[in-house]
């Protein structure tokens, strides 16, 4: 059983469709991403799967079946538009999300005090939120999403306003969760930030799915052939290499389909060319999405 | 324990441990604490309780006949008899009395007394030389005689069908309590409009609406948050009355306030008053979440309640003219108003009779029309959670929608 079943959905709001035509699942135990520009109908998506939004055409099924009220208490929801108290204290904050997820006062002094240790907001927990600066007002948002321990973690955009010590902790505590066995959507325009985690994805554009699957079938099939090399010397013209372009103060050769990166790297070792990077070149999803969309 | 509990003792906790709501609990009472202080010492300060001297010329009150226990002051003031006026002077210039009476010699034929005095004499003490001088003319009278001749004048005035009577003495009950009564249910209603204007816009404001959306069902939501501001205004209307109770009964007790005497309220005017405060409290509510939950923030919100609640002192800016004349059909037809009934009903009550079927219609009225605004509240709060920074018309909100929410973002 799929953790969630997406099927054709569709929402318009006035004459502007949000979502047109979106289909994808989310297996149990993996890290799903929801991705595409800003404004291509993630979070409208993410909406109607959480029952925000009723869905003018399709099917959903979230933890195999229509949202209950019960299931609302196995999901950890982070939207968007992080949302705090200000006004009273970070504990008091915590504890009352954590009782609207049907925790018991037990559970939650078993629990929020690893987790406000882990994210160094211990010494702060009697603070008002609003006295907290935006970093551990998301940090705090974070625990709020995972305490109840959810099966299934929904986070919309979940590196805005982090900064890469923090972002990195965040991917590190995701991938954690997953190991845990939980299942994890996440949705983002920063499609390099989430290249690293997820197992699978969906690629949104105005409303529609354009590309899914899993990441590494999609990276090969987008693959180019090429290579990627770094050097303090020029790069000489080489047999078999079609073109060269800097990228990232790196060099890509494109091969002809007779060419294997093993030819390329025999020819510059034999021309004694020092090098401080070779690798495979690898498209990225920014990449992905574009050539995605140009076909569109 | 059902989540909406939660939400309700979190609007509860929100409320009421603040600053201003100690504020607000204790400022009623203060209020009525120096008012009756006031009342109080101004009463006392017309008093004097140093002797009061007299010389009886004619006779009247050679061996005078004490007064009876039930018509004697609380604090009664020592009368002293002199034998001729310039004892009495000269106790009067010493300081031993604070005035003295010369009874004529002709006292019966004429009635003439004179006061004589440096500062004026203390009420209490004027009231109990005539006492006296009541109690000794009616010697020799029935007892009952003396009692109604010393009780002095009283009219009471009767409605036709004796069902309502205004008495002087009890105008506290009569007119006061009723008028008293309407306003509390007047400041109820403004205060839970207030706490409830701003129940959803500050959700809206923290953002967290998603996050409740995503945990709890809208019907759950806005149960808890009606029942939360339930419990904070019953706090602050409960701590209220409890001090308008507790005032009222030293005034009657220990300070001994004459028109606070006998004060107690209508059953008939309780029954009304729950009757409409119960359907106008929900009405209010309905009205004020579906105000707040359009409102781009709370400050829209408050301003926009600060509108419809405006009509619930539109009795009080009539009064003299619903006073004069409470059964006419502008009076008749604002107490059957929704907006202006809550306050106006009562203050018909406290003038007139209110036929029943007046009665009845104005708790049907606020009955049909809460069920309404509640109805309005739960459909703006689906349709206007998720408008950050944008309002909801009024046509979107009363549009068709064929079942669907119909929520823009």
């Amino acid at each position: 059983m799929n953790s969630v079943e997406v099927n054709n959905i569709a929402k318009s709001f006035g004459k502007t469709h949000a979502v047109r035509d979106v289909t994808f699942e989310v297996r149990p135990g993996e890290i799903f991403g929801l991705l595409g520009p800003n404004g291509a109908g993630k979070t409208t998506s993410i909406r109607m799967m959480l029952d925000i939004f009723k869905p003018d055409q399709g099917e959903i099924s979230i933890l195999g079946g229509e949202l209950t009220e019960e299931k609302k208490n196995r999901i950890g929801y982070m939207p968007e538009e992080r949302g705090m108290y200000q006004d009273i204290p970070l504990e008091r904050c915590l504890v009352y999300f954590g009782k609207l997820k049907g925790m018991s006062q037990e559970q939650i002094n078993q629990r929020l005090g690893p987790w406000l240790e882990k994210f160094d907001l211990a010494v702060h927990k009697k603070k008002k939120v609003k006295e907290l600066s935006k970093g551990m007002q998301q940090k705090a948002q974070i625990i709020a999403t995972l305490l109840h321990e959810p099966e299934l973690i929904i986070i919309d955009e979940p590196f805005t306003a982090l900064d890469p010590i923090n972002t990195q902790m965040i991917k590190d505590l995701l991938l954690a969760e997953r190991d845990k066995g939980r299942t994890i959507l996440m949705s983002t325009h920063q499609m390099h930030q989430v290249e690293e985690l997820c197992d699978r994805i969906v690629l949104v554009n105005d409303g529609v799915d354009v590309l899914k699957g899993s990441l590494d079938k999609i990276r090969k099939q987008y693959a180019n052939h090429a290579v990627l090399v770094h050097s303090e010397q020029t790069i000489p013209e080489l047999p078999g290499v079609t073109s060269q372009a800097g990228k990232n103060g790196s060099v890509l050769l494109n091969l002809d389909e007779q060419t294997s990166p093993q030819d390329v790297l025999g020819a510059l070792v034999s021309q004694q060319i020092v090098l401080e990077q070779f690798e495979i070149a690898v498209p990225s999803l920014d990449e992905i999405f574009i050539k995605v969309v140009e076909k569109e | 324990m059902n989540k909406f509990w939660f939400v309700a003792l979190n609007e509860y906790k929100h409320h009421v441990f603040k600053k201003k709501f100690l504020l607000a609990i204790f400022s009623l009472p203060l209020l009525l604490s120096v008012s009756i202080g006031a009342g109080y010492l101004a009463e006392r300060s017309e008093d004097n309780f140093e002797p009061l001297g007299y010389v009886d010329l004619s006779g009247v009150l050679a061996n005078p006949l004490p007064i009876p226990e039930e018509h004697l002051e609380k604090d009664s003031v020592e009368l002293v008899p002199f034998e001729n006026e310039s004892q009495a002077m000269q106790a009067l210039e010493d300081g031993e009395i604070q005035v003295y009476y010369l009874v004529s010699e002709n006292f019966l034929e004429t009635k003439e007394v004179t006061l004589i005095y440096y500062q004026n004499p203390g009420y209490n003490a004027v009231r109990q030389f005539r006492t006296l001088l009541q109690v000794n003319l009616s010697a020799g009278l029935p007892s009952e005689a003396v009692n109604r001749i010393l009780e002095g004048m009283e009219y009471t005035v009767r409605t036709p069908d004796s069902s309502r009577t205004f008495s002087e003495a009890n105008i506290f009950s009569d007119l006061v309590l009723p008028l008293l009564a309407g306003l509390i249910l007047m400041f109820t209603l403004i205060t839970s409009a207030g706490y409830l204007s701003t129940a959803v816009a500050e959700e809206k404001e923290n953002r967290t609406i998603e996050i409740l959306a995503t945990s709890m069902s809208s019907n759950q939501f806005i149960l808890g948050k009606v029942v939360g501001i339930v419990l904070v205004v019953a706090t602050q209307m409960s701590s209220w009355i409890i001090f308008l109770l507790g005032g009222i009964a030293i005034g009657k007790t220990t300070l001994d306030i004459e028109w606070l005497s006998g004060a107690s309220l209508d059953p008939g005017i309780i029954l009304l008053l729950i009757g409409i405060l119960v359907p106008a409290f929900f009405f209010y509510a309905g009205l004020t979440i579906a105000i707040s939950s359009t409102a781009t923030d709370t400050s829209e919100g408050q301003q926009a309640m600060g509108l419809v609640s405006m009509p619930l002192g539109f009795s009080y800016w009539f009064a003299g003219l619903i006073i004069s004349n409470p059964n006419s059909p502008f009076a008749t037809v604002l107490s059957i108003f929704p907006f202006t009934a809550p306050t106006l009903m009562p203050l018909r009550a406290a003038f007139s009779v209110v036929p029943l079927w007046q009665s009845i219609t104005c708790i049907a009225v606020l009955s049909v029309s809460a069920v309404f605004s509640i109805w309005l509240a739960a459909r703006a709060y689906e349709m206007g959670m998720l408008r950050y920074g944008k309002r909801l018309r009024l046509t979107e909100l009363l549009a068709r929608n064929n079942g669907k929410k119909r929520v823009q973002i």
